[in-house]
C-alpha cells in the first residue's frame, strides 16, 4: 500500500539527515584543525632549515668524511621502507594511495632481489598490511592526529637505527606531502643516506621558500669553503648529525602527513555532506509523489464511491418513476 | 650592523623557535669543551652537550637555558631572513643552536626536577646494581639503564640552570 512506502521513505530521509549532521561536523572539525596543523608545519621549519644548513656546511667541510651517510649508495641489497598514513579512515583516498605506492615500491624492490623491511605509521597501515600478509617490522599508532617530536624520535628508533647499525643500505619514506591547502602529493624519497646537499638540485623543487636558496647561495662561493671549524671533526660530527637530521625529516613528514590527512578528510566529508543533501532531495521528491498518489487514490475512491451511490440512487428513482408510471 | 659587538642568535627546537634576537655573548658546552662565542667568531659547526647555555642579550640581560643535546652553527656574513626575528641588518653573523629539548631556566620547576633527579638516581642504582655496572663487557648497554642515566643528566642540567639563575638574580 502506498502509505507504507511513504513511511519507509520518511524513515530513510531521517537517517540520511542524521548522517549528514555527522559528516558536516567532521568536515568542520577537520577544517579547523588544518589551520593548526599548518601552523605546526611552519613552526617546525626553522629547525629543519637550520639542520639542512648544518648538514650542508659539514658535507662541504669534509667531502671525504661523508662516506655512506650522504648520496645514493651504489650497491643496495637491503632497504627499509617507512610508510606514513592515518589512524582513521573517512578521508577519501588518502590512505589507499599511500598503500598502493608503498606496495608498488615494495614489489619492484623485491623483483630486483632486494631485501625489504617495512615500518609503518598509522592504524590503517597495520590492518592493511597484516591482511595482505606483508610482514611489518614495527607499526606505530596514535600519532597521526597530532604528531610530536617525541613521536618522530620513536619512529626514528625503528626506521633509522637499522641504517645506523648497518643492517640496511637505504631508508625510503612514502608519505603525503602538504604543498598547500589545495594540493598534496604522494612522495617517495630517500631518507638515508641523506640526500647530498651538494647536488640537491633535484630537491630544489621542494624548497618552496626563497629564503633557503638565499641561505645556501653564499656557501657556494669557493672562497668561503674550508675555513669553517668543526668540533668534533666533520666525520664524527656527520655521524652524529645524520640520525638527527633523519629524525627531523621524519618529524616534517609526520606533520605534513597529518595536515594532508585533515585536508583529505575535510574534502571527503564535504562531498559526503553534499551527497546526503542530494539524497534527501531525491527521496523527498519520491516521498511527496507517493503521498500525492495516496491522496489522489483516496479522492478517487471517495469520488468513485459517491458516484456509484448517486448512480445507485438515481437508478432507484428511475425505478420508482417507472413503477409509478405503470 | 648598528653594533659590532652584537650578533643574531636563534635557539631552535623541533617544534618552535625558543629564543631569537640579538646577543653579545653565548656560552655553551660543545663536544670538545666549553665555548664562548662573541661577535665575529670563526664559522663553526659543533655539537652541543647537555648543559646550560648562557646567552647575554643585547640589553645586557643574561638568559639561561637548559638544553639536552644538539648542534650549533656559527656563520659570518650571512643573509639574515625573516626567520631571524628582530634583525634589521641585511647581513651579519649568526649563531644557530639546534636542540632537541630546551627549557628556559625561568620555566623550570625546580622541585619537580629535584624529584625527577631522585627518582632517576634510584632507578640507576636499581638497574646498575643488578647489572653490576659492567657495560664494558657487552657493547649492548641495557637500554633502560641508558635511559635512566640520561634522565639523571636531564634533571641535573635543569637544576644547574635553575640554581645558576637564582644565584645571579
Amino acid at each position: 500500500m502506498a502509505g507504507g512506502q511513504e513511511r519507509i521513505l520518511r524513515r530513510r530521509i531521517k537517517s540520511i539527515r542524521s548522517t549528514q549532521k555527522i559528516t558536516k561536523a567532521m568536515e568542520l572539525i577537520a577544517g579547523s584543525q588544518i589551520v593548526r596543523a599548518q601552523g605546526r608545519i611552519a613552526a617546525a621549519r626553522p629547525y629543519q632549515q637550520g639542520m639542512a644548513r648544518v648538514v650542508l656546511e659539514t658535507a662541504l667541510g669534509d667531502p671525504t668524511a661523508a662516506g655512506r651517510l650522504l648520496g645514493t649508495p651504489e650497491n643496495i641489497t637491503r632497504v627499509l621502507v617507512l610508510s606514513i598514513v592515518a589512524d582513521r579512515g573517512l578521508c577519501g583516498g588518502y590512505n589507499t594511495t599511500v598503500f598502493r605506492t608503498t606496495e608498488r615500491l615494495v614489489a619492484s624492490l623485491v623483483a630486483d632481489g632486494t631485501e625489504v623491511r617495512l615500518v609503518t605509521v598509522g592504524k590503517k597501515a597495520q590492518g592493511y598490511f597484516r591482511f595482505r600478509g606483508q610482514a611489518v617490522d614495527k607499526s606505530f599508532l596514535g600519532m597521526s592526529e597530532r604528531p610530536s617530536f617525541t613521536h618522530a624520535r620513536d619512529v626514528a628508533a625503528a626506521a633509522v637505527t637499522p641504517f645506523v647499525n648497518g643492517e640496511v643500505d637505504q631508508v625510503i619514506v612514502v608519505s603525503t606531502r602538504f604543498l598547500s591547502a589545495g594540493s598534496q602529493k604522494i612522495e617517495t624519497r630517500q631518507l638515508l643516506p641523506l640526500v647530498d646537499p651538494r647536488n640537491a638540485e633535484e630537491q630544489a623543487s621542494h624548497e618552496d621558500e626563497p629564503g633557503v636558496s638565499r641561505n645556501i647561495a653564499p656557501h657556494e662561493d669557493p672562497v668561503r669553503m674550508g675555513y669553517t671549524e668543526f668540533e668534533p671533526d666533520a666525520g664524527i660530527l656527520l655521524a652524529d648529525l645524520a640520525p638527527r637530521a633523519a629524525e627531523t625529516q621524519i618529524f616534517a613528514a609526520l606533520l605534513e602527513a597529518s595536515a594532508s590527512e585533515l585536508t583529505a578528510r575535510q574534502r571527503a566529508m564535504h562531498a559526503a555532506t553534499e551527497n546526503a543533501g542530494e539524497l534527501i532531495k531525491k527521496y523527498s521528491r519520491i516521498m511527496n509523489r507517493a503521498r500525492q498518489d495516496t491522496i489522489t487514490t483516496e479522492i478517487m475512491e471517495i469520488v468513485g464511491g459517491a458516484e456509484a451511490l448517486r448512480a445507485g440512487a438515481a437508478g432507484d428513482d428511475a425505478g420508482q418513476v417507472i413503477e409509478t408510471r405503470i | 650592523m648598528a653594533d659590532d659587538t652584537l650578533f643574531q642568535i636563534n635557539l631552535v627546537t623541533p617544534e618552535r623557535i625558543l629564543l631569537t634576537g640579538m646577543a653579545s655573548e653565548v656560552v655553551l658546552r660543545t663536544g670538545e669543551g666549553d665555548a664562548s662565542f662573541l661577535a665575529g667568531h670563526t664559522p663553526l659547526v659543533g655539537t652541543i652537550k647537555p648543559g646550560v647555555v648562557r646567552i647575554v642579550r643585547s640589553e645586557g640581560e643574561e638568559v639561561r637555558i637548559a638544553v639536552h643535546g644538539g648542534f650549533t652553527q656559527v656563520e659570518q656574513n650571512v643573509v639574515l631572513d625573516a626567520t631571524d626575528g628582530g634583525a634589521d641588518a641585511a647581513t651579519g653573523s649568526r649563531v644557530t643552536m639546534l636542540v632537541g629539548v630546551a627549557e628556559l631556566a625561568t620555566e623550570i620547576d625546580a622541585d619537580r626536577a629535584r624529584v625527577a633527579l631522585e627518582a632517576a638516581e634510584a632507578r640507576v642504582t636499581e638497574l646498575g646494581g643488578s647489572a653490576n655496572r659492567a657495560p664494558a663487557e657487552g657493547e649492548v648497554a641495557d637500554p633502560e639503564l641508558v635511559e635512566a642515566e640520561a634522565a639523571v643528566v636531564r634533571a641535573q642540567v635543569r637544576l644547574e640552570a635553575v640554581d645558576a639563575s637564582s644565584a645571579t638574580a
